[in-house]
């Protein structure tokens, strides 16, 4: 009995993926259950366990309804949510010259999520139809409220999944904005775009993003998942300091007031817009878990 | 009509847990034990499937929980409703009651 017993829990220990305190923890607890329902059919003799395992369910579909709450990705399912980033993002540019085809890529990996019942990488894939539509409005505001609307729709189903909706936002931004605008300064002093720069950046990103869902749930993870934000814009400032390094502005006050400033304004108030629309789920997230740890009293006052 | 009804009972479970445990505190195999009676079995479900939902609620602050030591058995633990799960049952169970009076009285004045 207890060979069967132990064989089931470790199968569910493997695909709860917690930590050790939490597996233990919950190991505990089922096995508790297990051995009261061993024990209420102790009648059946030999067959007791086993039945009591058939009506507790199997190890996987447990485990991955807890692995949800206390486990994290598998290498298998961050490598899935990183992938639409490097396809769609950064090393979008052959796709980026055959739109249909990123348009067929995703609607196959959507029938897959269909079949497995929308799983959690599904979400890193969905933040990116807003970009592979073949038409949309003008302008960048309705991007802001389509990513508004599609949060909003995930939120209720978890903050990490509204999180990997929201995170292309940034990404697209990031790479439409300094990536693509030639920000990049060739050994020549002509100013272009550059193939193996647009590789590492995009592997960065997905790196970020594969650290983020390899943390374990809870604050931590909603505390990495806007580290993982604030990281991503690293590229950024070392691109624009290089460019700034190699091409520096006139310093004339004219120029600053007539030109960078209202660029700065303009275009860093829009991206600190988008920053902030991915990072909201987490802030909350990040917020709740401070003040369920309150002692009760300071919570009760918050609340 | 099946997943129509499989779906309507998953979304449930939080009110159905949180209504049993604000009668007593239980552990996990008291509670499936319980649905599986009251309901006559209507609530069939894998026993298993409840520990993601207690656990939730408990992240929630809907529920607590604590270890009770068991002379005879294995230890279990137990889980227990907090002020916070009762507002929460509360609201719940309103909505839920608006719910099957709205939809009762539209089922019942079908032709």
């Amino acid at each position: 009995m207890s060979a069967q017993l132990d064989a089931y829990l470790a199968e569910l220990a493997r695909h709860l993926q917690a930590s050790p305190a939490q597996t233990e923890e919950v190991l505990r607890e089922v096995r508790s259950h297990l051995e009261c329902a061993a024990l209420a059919r102790a009648d059946r003799g030999d067959e007791a366990l086993a039945l009591a395992l058939a009506d507790f369910g199997d190890a996987a579909t447990i485990g991955r309804g807890l692995r949800e709450l206390y486990g994290r990705a598998t290498w298998a399912e961050a490598g899935l949510m990183a992938l639409p980033m490097l396809l769609f993002g950064g090393l979008a540019g052959p796709i980026d010259a055959l739109p249909g085809a990123a348009l067929a890529i995703f609607l196959l990996a959507a029938m897959l999520a269909w079949q497995r019942g929308w799983p959690a990488w599904w979400y890193a894939w969905l933040g990116w139809l807003p970009f592979l539509l073949p038409s949309h409005p003008p302008g960048k505001a309705w991007l802001v409220l389509a990513f508004l609307a599609l949060i909003l729709m995930v939120l209720p189903r978890g903050w990490l999944r509204a999180t990997l909706v929201a995170l292309p936002l940034p990404t697209f931004w990031a790479f439409d904005r300094l990536v693509m605008s030639h920000w990049f300064v060739t050994a020549s002093g002509v100013a272009r775009s550059s193939p193996m720069l647009l590789a590492v950046f995009s592997l960065f990103w997905a790196g970020c993003l594969v650290a983020l869902v390899r943390t374990r749930p809870g604050g931590r993870q909603a505390l990495a998942a806007l580290a993982a934000l604030a990281l991503s814009q690293a590229p950024h400032a070392v691109v624009w300091a290089v460019a700034r390094l190699q091409f520096p502005l006139p310093e004339s006050l004219d120029y600053i007031l007539n030109y960078s400033l209202p660029y700065v304004l303009v275009n860093g108030g829009k991206y600190i817009l988008f920053l902030s629309l991915a990072a909201i789920p987490a802030g909350a997230e990040l917020v709740r878990h401070i003040i369920h740890r309150l002692p009760g009293w300071r919570s009760a006052i918050i609340r | 009509m099946a997943d129509a009804t499989r779906d309507f009972r998953k979304r449930s479970t939080t009110v159905l847990l949180l209504s049993l445990l604000a009668e007593r505190p239980m552990h996990g195999y008291q509670l499936a034990r319980e649905l599986e009676r009251r309901s006559e079995g209507f609530f069939e479900f894998k026993e298993g499937t409840l520990y993601p939902a207690l656990h939730r609620l408990e992240q929630a602050g809907l529920l607590s929980s604590e270890w009770e030591v068991v002379a005879e058995g294995p230890s279990r633990k137990v889980y227990r409703i907090t002020d916070r799960g009762r507002r929460a049952l509360a609201d719940a169970a309103s909505e839920w009651g608006t719910f099957a009076r709205k939809l009762l009285s539209i089922i019942e004045g079908a032709p």
